[in-house]
């Protein structure tokens, strides 16, 4: 090997690792740059609202520049004059080595001198020493940048209160518009309209609903928006309100009976089923109320006697027998099969106190289940009553469906033909009585004037197509009393939306329309008298801005719960005296009745068992919340004395 | 090759341990003189008074074995008694002609003593010896015997009655060396071999067609292009307003150096590789040689003269500030 291939060859070895030795130190400049570009962003999320896709974005780049440093840094190929400029300086060969390879050719005179001094230096060429792998100063720098980001994690982001509010209108808008949308498709899926204008008017409130979850719209210009299809809403059902007909038919949908469902015809088939189901029990729900509070009252009583470790007397078991019967023939009487009860008496002749409970339990069940059922045809019975009787009184009530299907019940009895003569004259009757009450109807009128027109001139056939003809009539009438039923929906959905978008409330925290009574009179769905505070017009909105200083006590602004009412006062007429008295084995007694006991009469009972038992039931009340908070240490103080 | 690098280290080593027979210390001084005249430079010697300036030279040209002429400078000195003049001779036929009398400036090496005390006219008697290397008078242009060197002197204190160098006659010095005190020890040894009645023979060791021999070889010693690279951008950041000027040339220099001073350091550098018995010239020695290669053709502006900044103090700022090789800068960043 020539002195300038010796030299050339180390050059190359040198360049190499020059080349991975920049790309090395690249890998970690670039880790830096991203590094540093991660804590920017990191700064920039906890304090701008930054979307937080950015840190996607920024991820890929951080990458990026990482790679990238590692390729920008190994990108170039010394040539070996570099390599050895670069080797003399770091060596301090005193440029021996580039100048050996600079005039190697050009120079023969001095080349030959200058490859020999050049090769004596190789000596001290190491490549390995010269170019040692350690992590350099950049990737200190990106640990501490790293942690820095990592430790900026746990800050919390700061958000100004306009951001804020920005955000949570927006997703209130964006809520809204899902659910006009979805109310919208619901409606047009559910009863498709039959009117142009109606289904025209529900795809504007489908688009309104896809218009607000998709465009970014501030709340100015959602609620203009809302209230600018809500106007046109408004005006279409005030147009259609106008009919006389839809009046009627709407008066007759506010009615409990008034479902367009609940035809004479199903209500009766309903009715029918049920008393089918009853086994044609008579069914009087007071009766039932009555033998039910009996039923439980033997319940107790042998609950009673079953925890009774003396067991069951036979006076008691006597007692509970007549108790018993007097019950089965209660619910003979009332045509009720309830077999359990007489299981109830053999269990108690054969003294299985088990038994008896089971079968108590059982009877009451079904009991109930009757009660239930009874209920419900009462109810029934009440709405068929509600129902017109004919015609007239169906048009006159609104009862557009029942009327509908009575004149095509007449339409095909007139064509038919068949009818009897005093039938014919019936029908006629009815439908010269319906005249008058079908004017709010359209056409129904004169259609109905033309059926009994017929009718007189016996042509029955062409009375009967104009009885058909005014059902038509009256189902188109029904149609549209649909389409404005949708509508006025579709007004309360949009009135919600605007509510919820005004007040910056979620859908369902909204309420649209005037506020509905609950069970206790009072608006929402509390328990018992408590109103829902949160949905009717016992709802006072949080007051963050203002300071109520009128010094008036506002009891309704307390939070639930929080009122104190101390231990609980009670009226002078209402606080228990303690009234002397003493029992006189064998003498009358005054009418105390105990549940399971019976201590009417004269006393057979041991004292100790009737107080025992009272006691028993009033801690039972006590335990189970039945008594007022108000009486509850009256009524323990007053069974404890009775102990002493 | 070698041999003749090893053959003119040997040469320079005997030069320097005559001259080192009589001049105590002041070896920067002496190896620039050296340098200047292997070069085939002219050297100007700056340096307070009784520094050894003139018994350097004179001991210099002793050693040489080279003609000597010495010139004190005056105000009163003329062209004319450094060149030559013509005079009416009578030749031995009678007839009187006019016959050009040499002046001292006909020798190897010529002493101008405090060089500043003479007229610009006289100074500039001296610009065509020193460049062309010859003498026109009469209107006849008489060639100086090479080598032709010229090591002149001045003095920085004392300044009435001088007049300093004009720009184009300091250009033309290819060193300027100052002249510096000498150490403790130093003086200790001047004094013991001035006061004790001993006298240094100095012997002459280098014959002029040797030095002649050593100039050629000078010549020769190959320079790497990036080391060539180097002093040009050197020359270049003396230019202020110049894309290649340093910040401390913009801000304190009004002219920078003319391509004399870039010849100026190749030269010099080369003598310094040779002398360090290496084949090739490097970073260091253009380094090495760069401040009395420079110092003199820099042109200070007002702001510099009024803050006391040195064309030295600018020098060593343009080597701290331009790096070496575009290698070394890419390395450094």
């Amino acid at each position: 090997m020539s002195d300038l291939e010796t030299i050339n060859s180390v050059l190359s070895r040198t360049a190499r690792r020059r080349r991975w030795f920049r790309a090395w130190n690249g890998l970690f400049t670039g880790l830096m740059i991203a590094a540093s570009v991660w804590l920017l962003a990191t700064i920039s999320f906890k304090l701008a609202p930054v979307p937080f896709a950015m840190f996607g974005i920024l991820g890929g780049l951080a990458l990026a520049a990482v790679v990238g440093g590692f390729l920008w840094g190994g990108r170039r190929r010394e040539s070996p004059l570099e390599t050895a400029q670069w080797v003399d300086q770091q060596l301090g060969l005193k440029e021996k080595l580039s100048a050996a390879l600079e005039f190697s050719r050009s120079s023969a005179a001095w080349g030959d001198v200058l490859l020999r001094d050049g090769v004596k230096c190789l000596e001290q060429v190491q490549p390995a020493k010269l170019l040692t792998y350690r992590l350099p100063q950049a990737a200190r720098w990106s640990v501490l940048l790293l942690l820095l980001s990592a430790s900026l994690g746990f800050v919390p982001e700061y958000r100004s209160e306009r951001y804020l509010n920005s955000q949570r209108e927006e997703t209130i808008i964006k809520d809204t518009g899902e659910q006009l949308s979805r109310f919208a498709k619901r409606a047009l899926n559910h009863r498709p309209p039959t009117m142009k204008p109606t289904e025209k008017a529900m795809v504007a409130v489908d688009e309104l609903g896809q218009q607000l979850t998709s465009a970014k719209l501030t709340r100015a210009d959602a609620l203009e928006k809302i209230s600018s299809v809500s106007e046109e809403l408004k005006d279409q059902a005030t147009n259609l309100g106008e009919n006389p007909a839809f009046k009627r038919m709407r008066q007759e949908a506010r009615t409990p009976s008034g479902a367009p469902s609940n035809t004479a015809k199903a209500l009766q088939e309903r009715i029918q089923s049920l008393q089918k189901e009853m086994k044609n029990a008579s069914g009087d729900p007071n009766a039932l109320e009555k033998m039910k509070s009996r039923l439980d009252q033997l319940q107790r009583a042998a609950a009673g006697m079953n925890s009774n470790e003396a067991g069951m007397t036979p006076e008691m078991e006597k007692q509970m027998a007549q108790s018993l019967s007097n019950l089965s023939e209660m619910a003979k009487s009332q045509g009720l099969p309830m077999s359990d009860l007489d299981d109830a008496l053999s269990a108690l002749k054969n003294g299985d106190l088990d038994q008896l409970l089971k079968s108590l339990d059982s009877a009451q069940v079904d009991l109930e289940k009757m009660m239930a059922m009874a209920k419900a045809m009462q109810k029934m019975k009440m709405e068929l009553a509600e129902m017109g009787k004919d015609l007239g009184e169906q048009l006159e009530k609104g009862q557009a469906q029942a009327a509908h299907d009575r004149l095509l019940e007449m339409a095909a009895k007139m064509a038919s033909g068949k009818s009897q003569e005093g039938a014919l004259e019936k029908i006629m009757a009815e439908v010269a009585k319906a005249i008058d009450p079908a004017g709010d109807y359209g056409d129904v009128k004169e259609l109905l004037k033309e059926a009994l027109k017929s009718a007189q001139s016996g042509d029955s056939q062409s009375s009967a197509e104009s009885m058909r003809a005014a059902a038509a009539e009256l189902k188109k009438l029904m149609d549209q009393f649909g389409d404005m039923q949708s509508l006025m929906a579709s007004l309360d959905a949009l009135n919600k939306a605007q509510l919820c978008v005004g007040n910056c409330q979620g859908w369902g925290q909204c309420q649209s329309g005037p506020p509905k009574v609950g069970p206790g009179g009072k608006p929402g769905k509390g328990v018992g008298t408590w109103a829902d505070e949160n949905a009717g017009w016992f709802y006072f909105p949080e007051t963050k801005d203002r300071w109520d200083n009128s010094d008036l006590t506002r009891p309704d602004m307390d939070a639930r719960g929080h009122t104190d009412r101390g231990e609980g006062q009670l009226s002078n007429g209402m606080v228990p005296t303690k009234v002397k008295g003493s029992f006189s084995p064998g003498g009358p007694m005054p009418s105390i009745t105990l549940r399971g006991v019976s201590i009417k009469g004269e006393s057979r009972v041991v004292i100790e068992e009737a107080i025992t038992a009272a006691q028993d039931e009033a801690q039972s009340a006590l335990s189970q919340q039945k008594v007022p908070r108000a009486y509850q240490q009256a009524v323990r103080n007053y069974f404890d004395d009775f102990a002493q | 090759m070698e041999e003749k690098v090893s053959k003119f280290r040997e040469r320079v080593s005997r030069l320097k341990a005559e001259i080192g027979k009589v001049i105590v210390g002041q070896s920067e001084i002496v190896e620039g003189t050296l340098t200047s005249i292997l070069a085939g430079g002219h050297v100007l010697l700056e340096g307070v008074p009784g520094l050894g300036k003139t018994l350097l030279v004179r001991t210099l040209s002793e050693a040489l074995d080279l003609s000597f002429n010495r010139v004190q400078f005056t105000p009163d000195l003329m062209p004319a008694d450094i060149l030559g003049t013509n005079l009416v001779v009578e030749n031995p036929d009678g007839r009187r002609e006019f016959q050009f009398q040499r002046g001292p400036i006909f020798a190897h090496i010529v002493l101008a003593d405090e060089i500043n005390r003479a007229t610009p006219k006289t100074q500039s008697a001296m610009l065509e010896a020193m460049q062309e290397k010859s003498v026109t008078a009469g209107g006849e242009v008489r060639p100086l015997v090479p080598p032709f060197f010229v090591l002149a002197t001045q003095n920085p204190i004392d300044q009435e009655g001088t007049y300093p160098l004009p720009e184009a006659q300091l250009d033309r010095f290819f060193f300027k060396l100052l002249v510096t005190y000498p150490t403790a020890a130093e003086l200790t040894a001047v004094i013991d071999r001035t006061t004790e009645g001993r006298q240094e023979k100095v012997e002459k060791v280098l014959e002029r067609e040797a030095l002649l021999e050593m100039q050629g070889l000078v010549r020769e010693v190959p320079v790497p292009s990036h080391v060539k690279d180097y002093a040009v951008r050197l020359v270049l950041a003396t230019h202020a307003g110049a894309e290649s000027a340093v910040d401390v040339t913009n801000q304190y220099l009004r002219f920078g150096s003319s391509p004399r001073g870039a010849q100026t350091m190749i030269l010099a550098a080369k003598v310094r590789a040779l002398i360090e018995g290496r084949f090739n010239v490097s970073f260091d020695d253009v380094k090495a040689v760069a401040m009395a290669a420079l110092r003199h053709r820099l042109i200070l502006n007002f702001e510099a003269q009024a803050e006391a900044i040195t064309t030295d103090h600018i020098i060593a700022k343009i080597l701290e500030e331009v790096p070496v090789s575009k290698v070394s800068a890419a390395a450094a960043s």
